[in-house]
Formats: C-alpha cells, sequence, structure tokens
C-alpha cells in the first residue's frame, strides 16, 4: 500500500465535462511527483481533491492508508503552496509561517525557532517582521513555501511553486525536497531527479475521446 | 437600520471583493484552521478598513437623522436638536458646535483607529 494513494478518482464539473477522469496514482513516501500537461487538464483540481478543497465525484484519496476521501481540509494535514500565494494581508511574514504552528497550540519558544528556521531555509533571515505586501513577488512565494513547510504536513502539494523564484533559489530548494514524504509538484523544473521517477503527464481531456483516458496518470 | 444597511452592506461588499476570501480560506484551512479562525483571525482583520468606513456612514447618517427619530417616540440627538433650535434664542448655536465637535472627533477616532497600511493590502500576484 502506498503512502499516497488516489484510486479511480473522477472529478466532473456542472457542465457536464469531467476536469479528471478515473485518474490513479500511488505515490510512496519520500517521492517527489510533478504533474505535467496543457492547461486545463487536471493538474490544480488533482491536488485540491488530495487537499481536499474539491469533493471527488467517485473515487477514493487516502493518505498512509486512511481514507481521507471526506475528511475536511484542516484535519488532513497536507500543505499546499497556492499559485496565488494567498499570505494573509495582515499578518507578518514571521506570523504566516507561524499561523499553522500556532493552530496546533505549540509553545511560543518552539514556533519562534521554527519560524527561524523555515526564514533561513528561504534565505530571508530577518525579514520576518515584514509585511507581505513589503516583498517582491519571488519572496512572497517563498513565505507561501515556508509557510505550508512550517507544519511539517503528511503531503506537500505545490501548485506552480516556484514561478517566481530565480534558478538559483530553485536549485537550493530542490536539495531540501527528500525530507518531505510526498510532494506533488507541478512545475518541469522539479522533476525528481533520481531515474524512473518524476513526471506524470496528464493528457487534455476530450470529450469525444474514448476508453478512460481523460487525465490519466501511471505510477512512476 | 433600514437607513444604514445599503451603506454598510456596500462597504463590506467592497471589501470583500478586494481580498481573495476564497483562497485565503483555503490556505488558513490547509494549515488547519476551522472556520470560527478562520472568520476571526483571516478575513475580519482584512476587513477593518472596510467595516470602519460602513461604520462612518452609519454614523453620519445616524446622527443626522431626523424623521425616523421623531417617530420613535424616545429621546433622540436630531428631533431634540430641532425642538431646541425652535423654542431657544442662543442654545442651539452652542448645540451645533457640540454636534460638530462629536462628529468630527468621532470621524477622526474611526480614522485613527483605522490608520495604517489598509490601503496597501495585496493578496496575490507580483508587484
Amino acid at each position: 500500500m502506498a503512502f499516497l494513494e488516489i484510486n479511480n478518482v473522477t472529478k466532473s464539473f456542472s457542465a457536464g465535462t469531467a476536469a479528471v477522469k478515473e485518474f490513479n496514482l500511488h505515490v510512496e513516501k519520500g517521492d517527489l511527483v510533478s504533474f505535467l500537461g496543457p492547461s486545463g487538464c487536471g493538474k490544480t483540481t488533482t491536488l485540491r481533491m488530495v487537499a481536499g478543497f474539491e469533493a471527488p465525484s467517485t473515487g477514493h484519496v487516502s493518505i498512509n492508508g486512511e481514507d481521507i476521501t471526506d475528511k475536511p481540509p484542516n484535519k488532513r494535514n497536507v500543505g499546499m503552496v497556492f499559485q496565488a500565494y494567498a499570505l494573509f494581508p495582515n499578518m507578518t511574514v514571521g506570523d504566516n509561517i507561524g499561523f499553522g504552528l500556532k493552530l496546533a497550540k505549540k509553545p511560543p519558544e518552539e514556533i519562534k525557532q521554527r519560524v527561524d528556521e523555515m526564514l533561513k531555509l528561504i534565505h530571508m533571515p530577518g525579514l520576518g517582521d515584514r509585511y507581505p505586501y513589503q516583498l517582491s513577488g519571488g519572496q512572497q512565494q517563498r513565505v507561501a513555501l515556508a509557510r505550508a513547510l512550517a507544519i511539517r504536513p503528511a503531503v506537500l502539494l505545490l501548485d506552480e511553486p516556484l514561478s517566481a523564484l530565480d534558478a538559483k533559489i530553485r536549485v537550493s530548494l530542490r536539495g531540501r525536497n527528500p525530507r518531505h514524504p510526498a510532494a506533488a509538484w507541478h512545475h518541469g523544473d522539479l522533476r525528481d531527479p533520481r531515474p524512473g521517477r518524476g513526471a506524470i503527464h496528464l493528457g487534455p481531456y476530450r470529450r469525444d475521446e474514448r476508453g478512460a483516458h481523460g487525465a490519466s496518470g501511471h505510477t512512476v | 437600520m433600514v437607513l444604514s444597511f445599503p451603506y454598510m452592506f456596500r462597504a463590506v461588499d467592497t471589501g470583500l471583493r478586494a481580498i481573495d476570501v476564497r483562497t485565503l480560506t483555503e490556505a488558513a484551512q490547509s494549515l488547519g484552521a476551522g472556520w470560527g479562525t478562520v472568520l476571526f483571525r483571516v478575513i475580519f482583520p482584512n476587513l477593518r478598513v472596510a467595516i470602519l468606513s460602513g461604520v462612518f456612514l452609519t454614523f453620519a447618517i445616524v446622527i443626522g437623522e431626523f424623521t425616523f427619530a421623531s417617530l420613535l417616540n424616545w429621546p433622540a440627538f436630531g428631533p431634540y436638536m430641532e425642538y431646541l433650535g425652535a423654542t431657544r434664542a442662543y442654545e442651539p448655536a452652542a448645540l451645533a458646535l457640540v454636534s460638530f465637535t462629536l462628529t468630527w472627533s468621532l470621524t477622526m477616532l474611526i480614522q485613527y483607529i483605522g490608520r495604517g497600511r489598509g490601503t496597501e493590502t495585496q493578496v496575490a500576484g507580483t508587484r
């Protein structure tokens, strides 16, 4: 049994077309998987179903053997970095990163330590007192990443996570990946360098297409 | 209520449109927040300026309102001002000054509470 399992998941929206159709994916702990494909092929929808923001029309999602298909997003321990970053504008960088830890009722010293550690990881030590609007796009994106990593999620989902980062930081962050159990990337640059692992190509779904293709994945 | 509702509604509605409520809610949820936390720690703080401007508009309307206030059969500021203006010679001028001072100081108070980086909120994208 794989750590993250997506079994036979289909998502159709009201318009009648399936965004994701009979999708299967098994990801082992520590694996890094990227979804590649043209826009509209269901990459984001798949990630959102793992995060719990969309309920699959049919099929099941499980993490570590536990079926989480009907679990609300705040109980899943799944970290997500959003395409639009979605930092909380009313909080400083430090508060943004520490938000999840605070909700988990961690002691303040531990939160501070973890926040400092995260700031160092994203090459922004000492910027914890800034507000999101005082940061550049790339810095905001790094804070969003740190915020998702700070809670040590079981699965880390990244929706176009490094689009605003420069190449140097991309490479230095990539070295960090194996620490996290399972991650779904969404960007070609981040394919797992280990041979035989990495990208899942999602085909564009066409209504007239025969068979269970849609957005079909293969375990890698 | 009837008079001030549209003002409050418009102010809060504009504020809600200015932030990406959905993505912020999802971000908070993925970090473990329940609906109460999302509402009080994420949505309301970002709506502070909008709510305050609604409060200001509502306050200005309520303090200057006469028609409804006089129908209320209850002591209210508008009717009292009118009554004083009709019956006394010098006191209305003093009361007018008092009402100006009251309105202005409360406006300043609201401005003071809502000061700061309200106009620079940014939710997504690059600058």
